[in-house]
């Protein structure tokens, strides 16, 4: 059981922009995507989506292809953290959080307001609810639409229908505690037996947080696995084309990456 | 805090928002139905409308008056007005833009061209006139949807729905529009020629029941399809991907949007021509008194922009008794000072 994507090509505009790149999402735990900008890292969590067409190769959440599945089923399956979006009417907080809402169509039953008091509390954005969300910063913002992109396969949770959390650099704009507290939170989601990918430029965190990590370059997949495996000072000083290093801190316990 | 607390906290954040909406639609609806019965009872022949009511044969000519003559104005003064304002709360919500209106980019106008070609050519289709009635009103609706699948096809593929890019294709298309108009106004004969000038300003004086009927019955249809729409609308706030993301298949809610959107906007044209600012000012001002919720927005549009054509109908009736104003004259007097107010308001970046 996971989202996978197996050999999958992705053209925009006539231009190759992945190319015959493999992964799959497992539940249990985190995956990382990471590689320099341009590399084909948000085009590929587009199409793991169902949101881009890929030009060949498939994409399938468990077993079945995603372009054969609805809007609405693949809503209660998975759902999507894109980059910032800006939103043009004063809607507030509360209200962006339940659009997240997909499971069945009551609202404003038992269910639902565990759900969301459930993730009001984790994500700790019960100041933010009656405010207007154009009025947050950017951070504020950010905090709210991975809280509603968790809000949205919260629950049910089985094993059967495993859930997946895709996320494209949810952190971008939070300051360090707030970083630390959406990867544990992910990390945490993910250990629900749920699948979660998550681009991310900081190598450290993605060392820290996340069980496998994909390394792309050039639009293709480089490297793939463990991260003691996969982060080394020979492949990231060529992808990166800078000199990086790579340590095993020990008073830390866990793998650093100076660039 | 724990859960329940922050349950119960949550759970009345939504009651609060829930019931500050509903009193704004009460009051809303108080106020249409304030605005209706002043209108029934003010004009060149003053009446009361329960005596008017009463059946005895003195009254009969007031009656007349109360039933064939005002009812029908008015309640296509509030079908049209209605259709408006909703089409241009939904307009704005499709294209993520709070200066959409109907007739400034132009729907308005498509739905105009429309209906005149079809007075000014239709004579020469061979047609039994039973059915002319019918093809004006088709017309109108066809050109409205032209015109809006054109806006949204043009603000796809050359980069975005922005403010000013909306603004300026509407800019492009009225021009556009006034061309055909005086192409037509060229060809038309002199009770033609009357009827054009009066699209142009927009009038509810030509209301008589088999003319408003379809209307409303069209306009209806409209605006339910576009309540049904309410939550897509709000998901799709997130963006196009993200509403995708959610569960909303984003082309099938676009077409249902801008097909009856148009078909309502296209209706009202058929029969009252070309009003602007309607659709403009009053979703901003429901959303001022609510909030953006959509199905608030859109049906508090719908309350408030019946009121507001009825009452300015009845201005354009009364301020120059035995002369008519054009109705389009009273809504532009009152819309094109808030349009400055908006923009300056909005910002455009």
């Amino acid at each position: 059981m996971s989202l996978e994507a197996k050999a999958v090509s992705i053209e925009r505009d006539n231009r190759p922009i992945v190319e015959d790149a493999t992964i799959a999402i497992d539940r249990g735990g985190m995956t990382a995507l990471v590689g320099p900008n341009g590399a084909g890292k948000s085009t590929l969590l587009k199409a793991l989506a169902g949101e881009y067409a890929v030009t060949s190769g498939e994409v399938s959440l468990d077993g079945r292809p995603v372009s054969g599945l609805s809007a609405g089923e693949l809503a209660r399956r998975r759902s999507v953290m894109a980059q910032a979006s800006s939103i043009v009417f004063d809607f507030t907080v509360e209200e962006i959080l339940d659009l997240g809402w997909v499971q069945g169509q009551s609202r404003n039953n038992g269910q639902h307001r565990a759900a969301t008091s459930e993730v009001v509390r984790e994500c700790r954005i019960g100041h933010l609810m009656g405010r207007t969300f154009n009025t947050l910063s950017g951070g504020e913002q950010q905090r709210v639409q991975f809280a509603r992109c968790l809000l949205q396969v919260w629950q049910p949770h089985d094993e059967v229908d495993t859930r997946y959390v895709l996320l494209d650099e949810p952190t971008s704009s939070l300051d360090l505690a707030h970083e630390l507290m959406v990867l544990r939170l992910a990390r945490r989601y993910a250990q629900r037996s749920a699948g979660v990918l998550v681009v991310l430029h900081d190598l450290n965190l993605a060392a820290r947080f996340c069980r496998n990590i994909v390394i792309m370059f050039e639009g293709r997949v480089v490297a793939n696995g463990d991260p003691a495996e996969v982060l080394n000072d020979a492949l990231l000083s060529d992808v990166y084309a800078t000199e990086i290093r790579v340590e095993w801190h020990e008073a830390l316990e866990r793998i650093v990456v100076h660039a | 805090m724990n859960t329940a607390t922050d349950a119960v906290a949550l759970a009345e954040l939504g009651r609060q928002r829930r019931a500050r909406r509903k009193n704004v639609l009460v009051l809303l609806s108080c106020v249409l139905a304030a605005v209706v019965v002043a209108a029934l009872s003010t004009g060149a022949i003053p009446l009361s409308l329960l005596d008017a009511l009463r059946a005895d044969a003195e009254r009969a000519m007031q009656r007349s008056v109360l039933l064939d003559i005002r009812s029908p104005r008015v309640v296509l003064a509030a079908a049209v007005g209605a259709a408006l304002a909703i089409a241009g709360a939904a307009l704005q919500g499709l294209f993520r833009n709070p200066l959409a209106d109907p007739g400034l980019i132009g729907v308005s106008s498509g739905a105009a061209v429309g209906a005149l070609s079809m007075i000014v050519l239709g004579g020469s289709l061979v047609v039994s006139a039973t059915w002319m009635p019918y093809l004006v009103p088709a017309a109108a609706v066809a050109g409205a949807v032209a015109v809006t699948l054109f806006l949204y096809a043009f603000a796809r593929r050359y980069g975005n729905f922005s403010v000013t890019t909306m603004l300026l294709v509407g800019i492009a298309i009225n021009a556009l529009a006034t061309v055909a108009i005086g192409a037509f106004e060229y060809l038309s004969d002199d009770t033609q020629l009357r009827t054009l000038v009066f699209w142009m300003m927009g009038s509810f004086g030509r209301a008589t029941w088999p003319a408003v009927l379809p209307t409303l019955a069209v306009i209806l249809i409209g605006v339910v399809l576009l309540l049904r729409s309410a939550r897509s609308l709000d998901v799709l706030q997130l963006g196009e991907a993200e509403a995708h993301y959610v569960g909303i298949e984003v082309d099938g809610l676009k077409r249902r949007i801008i097909l009856s959107a148009a078909a309502a906007v296209g209706a009202g044209v058929a029969v009252s021509g070309i009003i602007v600012f309607v659709g403009l000012v009053v979703p901003h001002l429901v959303r001022l008194l609510g909030g953006a919720g959509h199905r608030y927005v859109l049906l508090g549009s719908a309350l408030l922009g019946a009121s507001l054509c009825v009452a300015a109908d009845l201005v354009a009736r009364t301020a120059v008794v035995p002369a008519e104003l054009p109705v389009g004259l009273v809504t532009s007097a009152l819309g094109a000072p808030f349009f400055l107010w908006l923009i300056a308001r909005v910002r455009i970046p």
